[in-house]
């Protein structure tokens, strides 16, 4: 496993920008679009409308969660390899974070829900990190389908905010979630319990903590 | 008390080096001799084999010494650097175990040896030391993120040093295989005529010391410019000289057996990268929970799960929403801590380093701040009808935001330092790695070979010194800038003490308002290092 696709797996990027990316793919050809500067393109705008006074209208919100998804979704597939790549994951980070809580405090009551999703989310993002640095693997596949990616959380946060759902389904969203990745990794440990740390030694704690 | 070691199955020892007065350094008197003692130290740690490289009109005395070894020793002679290096070539081949490779006049606390030898995270890993050039014969490197990315011989330099050689390398079956083979190349290379840019490093000619003294050093050249993962072992407070002459090889002696090795140890049990509440204010009396936790026999994935028990105990007394309850919360929150530096330091001093304990760790401490922070909103609500939901959320956010830029950016760095490319060993200098050293703007970094002249070691102490207080001035800036970022004991702190005397909703403006500023101060260094790499 190599850092430049541990980067990759700290995306987590869910089956529609998976989908997004190869689409593009076919249809662009070509030299491959610089993923920093799509993820920038497909965040500037929708955070502009969600700072506006109660979200902005609507509809324009709405396009901007679509323009977010077709922008830095298109950059899924692509190594980060480049100079200033690995500002992608924070910036994905930001962006679900951000949205779902400012979607959340549109909307009164569900602030201690996406408290608990947000939990959930931030559970499998350190997961990954940290089941790479010591167990040099990163978690399956279809869990990161399964989980839905940032794409997938947004656009099933906006269409419950769209229908007046969004307090419960923060609540339901976070048990689910939060069974599911808590339930895989656990599960993942089993057969690794007695490992001895090997694996070439990285000290980047030192960033860390 | 410590693991079972994983011995390498040979060692190869170079006694090769003369002493002040033309005889040699191995035999200097060192409780019996500096050979027959590193030998019993290495069949102490599990080495089943020893091979010791002489010249030859050393080699009947160094048998003498080793008659008495307990394990089965070799001595074989060598003219020469280039045929030294063809011996190491030709034992290195075809190995399936561990090897190690060390200078046999080296003077060296068993806890260091077996520090190398113990730590499972270290595939191939070389003793360093950082700050003070050992003396005449340390070799500078360059370390960054947990490897050596640089090295130096007697004719080469490394790009920007900022530690020395401590003498030892220890080997993985793969890094032997490929030891071999730089130790080939390096043998036809140092067959005179050397190359060109040889011929103008700094000791090649003048020091012929430097020079016999000097294949490990040039080994380690070799690994790294080969891009075999060096993993970085420091020396910390442990002993280790490499004296010259009778009298230096006795008051090495004497020095030694000053050393309280439990106690190194145990200092050695703190990690050096810790934030400066956790290295002011915890780690002076955890590391003696953690030596207590070790005599009881305690593994360091209970006290993680003992620190996550706190941990969640603080939440619920976060929850209750009772000034005694924030009070209570506080308390159990640094108890909490404490357990969690009583864990890593128990893992170092016993030396069980296991994969889930290091998953367990990092997950937990997750699992408890964020569990804190909704144990605080919880209470914030209940008891003082304020809800803070938005506020606790927006922390989550902005710290995991955090943690990603540092994991993000690390993974960035790692991907650099797996497609350097470096010169041919023919070339003496050496390519500076875009990579941040570690500890970068706190350690001194030796950036010229230490004088070799008996003539220049007053000169050498004096730059010592300023080396040292260019330190010390430094530390504060090092310590400064951690806690700017905010390091988990620095927030935990924060968490108790707004908690205790606030409310929740100011321990969230506290943690949200320094917070950002740590982001921004963190993401602005990183992008202007990546813009400037």
């Amino acid at each position: 496993m190599s850092a430049g696709s541990a980067l990759v797996d700290y995306r987590d990027d869910g089956p529609v920008a998976v989908l997004v990316a190869a689409m593009t793919e076919r249809l662009a050809g070509g030299p491959r679009p610089d993923p920093a500067l799509l993820t920038v393109a497909g965040v500037v705008p929708v955070a502009v409308v969600a700072a506006l006074p109660g979200g902005g209208p609507p509809a324009l919100l709405g396009a901007g969660f679509g323009w977010l998804v077709l922008s830095a979704g298109a950059g899924a597939v692509g190594p980060l390899t480049a100079r200033l790549d690995w500002l992608v994951p924070p910036l994905l980070r930001t962006v679900e974070y951000g949205l779902l809580l400012r979607l959340a405090g549109l909307n009164s009551g569900g602030l201690a829900g996406c408290y608990a999703l947000l939990a959930a989310v931030a559970y499998h993002h350190y997961d990954v990190v940290y089941r790479i640095r010591t167990r040099r693997s990163a978690p399956p596949r279809w869990l990161q389908m399964a989980g839905g990616g940032w794409d997938g959380r947004l656009l099933a946060g906006y269409a419950l905010f769209r229908a007046g759902r969004l307090a419960p389904g923060l609540k339901v969203g976070a048990g689910l979630l939060g069974g599911l990745f808590a339930t895989e990794s656990v599960r993942s440990w089993l057969p690794h319990r007695r490992d001895q740390q090997l694996a070439p030694y990285q000290d980047d704690e030192a960033d860390e903590e | 008390m410590a693991a079972p070691v994983r011995a390498p199955s040979t060692a190869l020892l170079l006694a090769t080096m003369p002493d002040e007065d033309g005889g040699c350094a191995a035999l200097l008197p060192y409780r019996g001799s500096l050979l027959h003692h590193l030998i019993g130290q290495l069949a102490g740690l599990g080495v089943e084999t020893v091979l010791v490289v002489t010249r030859p009109q050393w080699r009947a005395a160094c048998a003498l010494a080793v008659a008495e070894a307990p394990i089965r020793v070799h001595v074989a002679d060598s003219p020469d650097l280039p045929a030294d290096l063809a011996a190491v070539a030709r034992l290195a081949a075809g190995r399936t175990g561990r090897l190690l490779l060390a200078p046999a006049d080296l003077a060296v606390s068993t806890e260091a040896l077996a520090g190398l030898l113990a730590d499972p995270r270290v595939a191939t890993g070389a003793l360093i030391h950082e700050a003070v050039p050992l003396g005449a014969e340390a070799a500078p490197v360059r370390v960054a993120r947990g490897r050596i990315v640089s090295a130096a011989s007697a004719f080469h330099t490394a790009a920007r040093p900022n530690a020395v050689l401590a003498g030892v390398v220890v080997l993985s079956a793969e890094s032997a295989a490929v030891l071999a083979r730089v130790a080939d190349e390096l043998s036809a290379l140092a067959t005179p005529p050397v190359p060109a840019s040889w011929r103008g490093s700094w000791s090649a000619t003048e020091h012929p010391r430097a020079v016999s003294a000097d294949a490990v050093a040039l080994l380690l050249v070799g690994l790294v410019r080969a891009n075999v993962a060096v993993a970085p072992v420091s020396l910390r407070g442990f002993f280790l000289a490499r004296p010259a002459s009778p009298a230096r090889a006795r008051a090495a002696e004497h020095a030694a057996a000053a050393v309280d090795e439990d106690r190194v140890l145990l200092d050695a049990a703190v990690k050096s990268t810790d934030g400066a509440f956790t290295t002011f204010l915890v780690s002076p009396y955890s590391r003696y929970l953690a030596r207590w936790a070790a005599h009881r026999g305690w593994t360091p994935n209970a006290v993680t799960t003992l620190s996550l028990g706190i941990g969640v105990l603080a939440a619920g007394s976060f929850a209750v929403g009772t000034r005694p309850g924030l009070v209570a919360g506080a308390v159990l929150l640094q108890a909490a801590f404490t357990a969690d530096c009583v864990d890593g330091q128990l893992a170092r001093y016993t030396r069980t380093f296991s994969s889930l304990g290091a998953w367990l760790d990092s997950v937990f401490d997750r699992t408890k701040e964020y569990a804190v922070y909704a144990g605080l909103a919880v209470g914030s609500s209940r008891g003082f009808g304020d809800d803070v939901w938005l506020l606790a959320a927006a922390a989550l956010a902005l710290q995991t935001f955090r943690h990603t830029v540092d994991f993000s950016y690390a993974g960035a760095q790692q991907l650099v330092l797996g497609t350097i490319s470096y010169p041919p060993l023919s070339s003496a200098a050496d390519t500076v790695v875009p990579v941040d050293g570690e500890g970068e703007s706190g350690r001194a970094a030796p950036s010229a070979p230490a004088p070799r002249r008996p003539g220049l070691r007053a000169a050498a102490g004096r730059r010592a010194i300023a080396m040292s207080r260019t330190l010390e001035g430094r530390d504060w800036m090092r310590y400064g800038k951690k806690i700017l970022v905010l390091p988990i004991g620095e927030r935990f702190a924060l968490i108790s003490v707004t908690a205790a005397w606030s409310s929740p909703r100011k321990t969230f403006v506290a943690l949200l308002s320094w917070g950002s500023l740590a982001a921004a101060y963190s993401l602005t260094g990183k992008t202007l290092r990546s813009v400037a790499q």
